[in-house]
């Protein structure tokens, strides 16, 4: 603000920015790698976030150096805007049954509306015999993430 | 430099921090509801703190009023995201890795 230091001016918002454009691009690794489409959703959300935060930091940096970007707020805004929205449309349109980790029903199409019955119609499946029903109906990979095998 | 230049750049990076944090827990944490607590609340915390930071510096009240809208937004976003993953998951029979506090006897459409 002081016309002295004007020249430094952004600098350590510059800094900021590349801490976060660090972490950015970790989650975006883990993105790349996910084990499920919701790992991936999730580091989606995060790289919403730290978009956000990254384009702020260094809007703000630049502003007063050569080279500045005009309008940076407003695309923030929007950015803020659509990280909500690919969250909502994901779970409501794109989440498939059998996408959870662990969830043990991979491939199958069904749409989210049969996702209710399927608990049953797995224990309709087995063999009368082969179980009590109760236990038959919840399996132990059904009900405990693969993702946290190594942290129990 | 002056007072509130200090607490700006002091506060963008201490968001920058939590920004971290959020990625650590997205890649260290062990399943869906911990990995979600982490992203919705490291992450807007950041983003806050450096929405403050910017704010601070800002040349006119408009300004503000768009940074403080951005955080407004992406609160809402998160808060409305990690529920609706969170109540999926968890009807589809995805287990908090604490175990599930009560297996659903009859279908898993109690969340």
């Amino acid at each position: 603000m002081n016309p002295p230091a004007s020249g430094f001016d952004g600098l350590w918002h510059g800094v900021a920015a590349l801490v976060v454009l660090a972490s950015l691009l970790l989650s975006l690794g883990r993105a790349f790698r996910a084990r499920s489409p919701i790992d991936r959703i999730l580091a989606a959300q995060l790289i919403g976030t730290a978009g956000v935060g990254t384009l702020l930091l260094l809007g703000h940096a630049l502003e007063r150096s050569r080279m500045p970007l005009p309008g940076y707020l407003d695309v923030a805004v929007v950015l803020a805007i659509l990280a909500g929205v690919t969250g909502i449309a994901f779970v409501e349109r794109g989440w498939q049954t059998g996408d959870e980790p662990g969830g043990g029903h991979h491939g199958s199409n069904e749409p989210a509306s049969t996702l209710r019955e399927r608990p049953d119609s797995d224990a309709t499946e087995r063999q009368p015999h082969e179980a009590p029903p109760d236990e038959a109906g919840r399996p132990e990979h059904r009900w405990h993430s693969d993702e946290g095998g190594s942290g129990r | 430099m002056t007072g509130p230049d200090l607490v700006s750049i002091l506060l963008a990076l201490l968001g920058s921090i939590f920004f971290v944090a959020g990625t650590a827990g997205l890649l260290r944490f062990p399943d869906i509801y911990t990995v979600l607590h982490a992203l919705s609340k490291a992450d807007n915390l950041g983003l806050g703190l450096v929405v403050l930071s910017l704010a601070l510096r800002a040349s006119s009240i408009g300004e503000v009023f768009k940074l403080f809208l951005i955080w407004f937004m992406a609160m809402a976003a998160s808060g409305t995201t990690a529920h609706l993953i969170a109540r999926r998951a968890l009807r589809s029979g995805v287990c908090p890795i604490a175990g599930c506090p009560a297996a659903p006897p009859d279908g898993a459409d109690r969340a």
